[in-house]
């Protein structure tokens, strides 16, 4: 009966003991297991991060520290051409960063939008800015720091000019591509082409020369009568006059109160306003589509 | 013909010498120790006049005086190499003349230096042979002299504020004054125009001589066609305007404001001289002419001093090929500091065409004021006399009803509203088209500015204001514009392309691009125009004087 007992005993106790390692080891799975749950979890989440960098956010050049910025708010590329056109900008992170901003709505001008875009994302760094505005159906390239040495407002007036066709057919992706390979070919110091700046000027030049040289035929050739002084200064000219004096014959009165001051002394007006901000160095250019 | 005491040869003026001179024998002759038959009968003639033989010129009518055959070849007034007919006659006899002091070479120098100004002059006028044709005529002018001694009164004021009343002590000024000007000059030959005789002036009376007729001896004389009294209130208004700002200069006049606001007139006519004399006297000139087509060009040179003005003409083709050379410095320059936008080119290239608009609507009435002889009071008041032609005087101007003050803030009103809301009407309409709403008011204040400005000036030249009315002058032009549309319309065309562009504002370059090619090439034919009008002015009709035997149709 004694060794019954103690049979019974020692099963239950090996269950007990089978149950607690049993608990245990769900315990250690289960620590294990959140141990190994935390990075998985980052993974996912970097993964994720990658992606939205990819897409939208930032793309840093570990070089120059210079980044990429693609906000396609007005969903105008697919995710693909997103991509390709983040890995074009990059070349441009070598002089500085560069974005590209699309908006669907916009209650201020192109060109204000990309400015205060400008400010905000890159303050006052160099970069530049490519922005498509569906509101005013207008692109728009602003610049500032060491790219607007070399992307002048001229150049962003001519790059538009020759990338706004694209828009104008609905092809968003390929005037982003072309205005930043034509971008970057400026920074390269690479011409880019602008046929029509040469043959404008080409006619401004010859008629502001004809207006010059008609300017000129005019200035030589006039027929100048001598000031009245050169004539009297060749006749003989006598004039003198002597007891020159004064007396008081009448006076008049007006009755002529003072009004208050207030006419004429309207106050000086407010200072020079306008968008002129001191040390605006920035500018750029742009084109309807 | 003077005869040489000594040789019997002819005897003519030498300038180096001052005296006449016969280059076959050498001898010299004082003018006024020179006796001739006819000019002792002349110097004891009581009315005035002495005998010469006067060629007149078939064609134009023009008058020449001279002792000389030869002068019969050719007309110095308007080119024609016709003989001359030929009479004697009695002219008025001058006071006074002034011997040429500078010789021929002298001339051609002065010439040849004016020329040099004369970047893109025709080579003709460079021609030896044309320059050999200058002439030395003695011009007549009438020499006005002014006097005026004796006391004068003449009002001044102080004004100064006491509470709140305005005080105006009132002064009557006197003083004595002795004011003489002697020999204000004026061209007494409607031949002669104002522009070309006033470019040479002055000359210097003092040193002027009595008249013999031997000093005319180897020259030329014109005769005086121009009344006396025609330069008169000219020459009193110069001599008025010297004495008041000398008087005006003493610190009493100052002190009382005499001469300002009301007590401006009484002023004037207290200085007005009491005493005028008027003389005729004959003065140096060296003329050349060039004929042009049916117009002719003169050039002149002071025979005293030496002064030369002339019209000087542009050729064509220099002025083209200079242009050209010119501009591929301009193209580099402009590539450096200038990218255009297609709208930016437009607007400069309307820009450009509103500039020649501005000068072509100048020469233009330039052109018409000197045709209609406006600008010449000798010719104006000689030619009405002589050919009694009603279409003489310039039409006159259209406008009426816009003199009144209350109809010009009307018109300035509607121009002003119309002129705003047109470009904003038709933006609203053709919202759609231009596609951006960037820059509308600026395209809106840059049209209204431009429509305003245009339209102001069609009713400003058709108004004209108090002052421009009192010198008989219109700003820009006082209207004719029937006869200024035909050169006109071409850059406003450009200046309406652009217009009409800028205001549909395309999305497309191409459009801008067109436009300002299309509005460049307008202000090209305006340019060339501009050319073509300077040569007009730089040119004269012929001379139609129809004095004696003149030809109408010349």
């Amino acid at each position: 009966m004694g060794r019954t007992l103690n049979k019974r005993q020692r099963k239950i106790q090996t269950m007990a003991w089978a149950l607690v390692v049993k608990r245990l080891c769900w315990v250690l799975l289960l620590c294990g297991g959140m141990t190994l749950v935390k990075p998985l979890a980052c993974l996912g989440q970097e993964q994720r991060e990658q992606k939205d960098r990819e897409l939208n956010g930032v793309f840093t050049n570990p070089d120059t520290g210079y980044q990429v910025w693609v906000e396609d708010e007005a969903n105008l590329l697919s995710e693909e051409q997103l991509l390709e056109l983040s890995q074009i900008m990059q070349a441009i992170t070598e002089y500085g960063n560069v974005a590209f901003v699309s908006v669907r709505s916009n209650r201020r001008s192109t060109e204000d939008f990309a400015r205060s875009y400008y400010k905000d994302r890159f303050g006052a760094d160099s970069g530049t800015v490519f922005v498509i505005d569906m509101d005013h159906r207008n692109i728009w390239i602003h610049s500032d720091g060491a790219i607007y040495q070399a992307v002048t407002s001229a150049y962003a007036n001519t790059i538009t000019d020759n990338v706004y066709r694209y828009a104008s057919k609905g092809d968003y992706f390929g005037c982003a591509r072309e205005a930043f390979q034509e971008i970057d070919a400026v920074l390269k110091g690479n011409r880019i082409a602008q046929p029509m700046k040469y043959i404008s000027n080409a006619l401004l030049a010859m008629l502001l020369a004809l207006l010059i040289n008609f300017g000129l035929i005019i200035w030589f050739t006039r027929l100048q009568k001598p000031r009245d002084q050169t004539i009297l200064g060749s006749i003989s000219r006598t004039f003198r006059y002597s007891k020159l004096r004064a007396t008081h014959t009448f006076q008049t009165k007006v009755y002529d109160p003072a009004s208050g001051g207030s006419g004429g002394r309207s106050g000086g007006g407010g200072g020079g306003g306008g968008r002129s901000g001191g040390g605006r160095s920035g500018g750029g250019g742009g084109h309807s589509f | 013909m003077y005869e040489c005491p000594n040789c019997a040869g002819n005897l003519k003026f030498d300038i180096a010498r001052q005296q006449l001179y016969c280059e076959y024998c050498d001898t010299q002759v004082d003018p006024y120790h020179f006796h001739k038959e006819k000019d002792v009968r002349e110097s004891e003639s009581p009315s005035g006049e002495y005998q010469v033989t006067v060629f007149t010129c078939p064609q134009c009518g023009a008058e020449i005086v001279s002792e000389d055959t030869t002068a019969a070849t050719f007309c110095s007034f308007c080119g024609a190499s016709a003989i001359l007919d030929s009479r004697v006659s009695r002219e008025r006899r001058p006071e006074l003349i002034i011997p040429f002091t500078k010789t021929k070479e002298d001339c051609k120098a002065a010439y040849r230096k004016l020329l040099r100004r004369a970047i893109f002059a025709p080579k003709e006028l460079k021609d030896e042979n044309l320059i050999e044709k200058f002439r030395g005529i003695y011009m007549p002018y009438w020499v006005y002299s002014f006097e005026k001694k004796g006391p004068i009164t003449f009002s001044g004021r102080n004004t100064y504020r006491r509470g709140n009343y305005r005080i105006t002590d009132h002064y009557q000024l006197d003083c004595q004054i002795e004011e003489e000007y002697k020999g204000l000059a004026y061209d007494a030959s409607s031949t002669f125009s104002d522009s070309l005789s006033n470019a040479i002036a002055p000359f210097d009376l003092r040193k002027g001589k009595a008249f013999v007729p031997s000093f005319l001896s180897g020259f030329y004389g014109d005769t005086s066609d121009v009344g006396n009294h025609i330069y008169l209130s000219e020459a009193e208004e110069m001599v008025i305007w010297d004495a008041s700002r000398c008087l005006l200069q003493n610190p009493v006049c100052r002190k009382y404001h005499a001469g300002q606001g009301d007590s401006w007139y009484g002023f004037q006519n207290a200085l007005r001289p009491s005493d005028r004399t008027i003389e005729l006297v004959m003065l140096p000139v060296w003329f050349l002419s060039y004929r042009n087509g049916d117009r002719v060009s003169y050039v002149v040179v002071n025979g005293q001093t030496g002064k030369a003005a002339g019209d000087l003409l542009v050729d064509g083709k220099r002025y083209l090929i200079a242009s050209a050379l010119m501009a591929v410095p301009l193209f580099f320059l402009l590539n450096l500091f200038l990218t255009v936008t297609p709208g930016r080119i437009l607007l400069t290239a309307a820009l450009l065409a509103c500039v020649c608009v501005v000068i072509l609507n100048m020469q233009l009435t330039h052109i018409l004021t000197r045709n209609s002889g406006e600008d010449d009071k000798g010719l104006a008041s000689a030619a009405p006399a002589i050919r009694g032609d009603p279409g003489w005087k310039r039409k006159r101007r259209i406008w009426k009803p816009w003199e009144s003050s209350l109809g010009k803030v009307v018109i300035m009103l509607l121009l002003f509203y119309g002129t705003a809301l047109l470009p904003s009407l038709i933006l609203s309409v053709t919202g759609g088209i231009g596609g951006s709403r960037m820059g509308r008011p600026t395209l809106l204040f840059v049209v209204h500015m431009v429509l305003f400005f245009c339209v102001g000036i069609l009713l400003s030249a058709g108004n004209g204001s108090r002052r421009w009315q009192k010198t008989k002058r219109k700003p820009l032009g006082g209207g004719h514009y029937k006869e200024k549309w035909p050169v006109l319309r071409k850059p406003i065309s450009g200046i309406v392309l652009a217009a009409v562009i800028l205001l549909l504002h395309p999305v497309s370059d191409w459009f801008y691009y067109i436009g300002a090619f299309g509005c460049m090439g307008t202000v090209f034919w305006a340019i060339l125009d501009m050319i073509k009008q300077h040569n007009l002015l730089a040119t004269r009709k012929l001379p139609q004087l129809n004095r004696r035997g003149g030809d109408d149709n010349g």
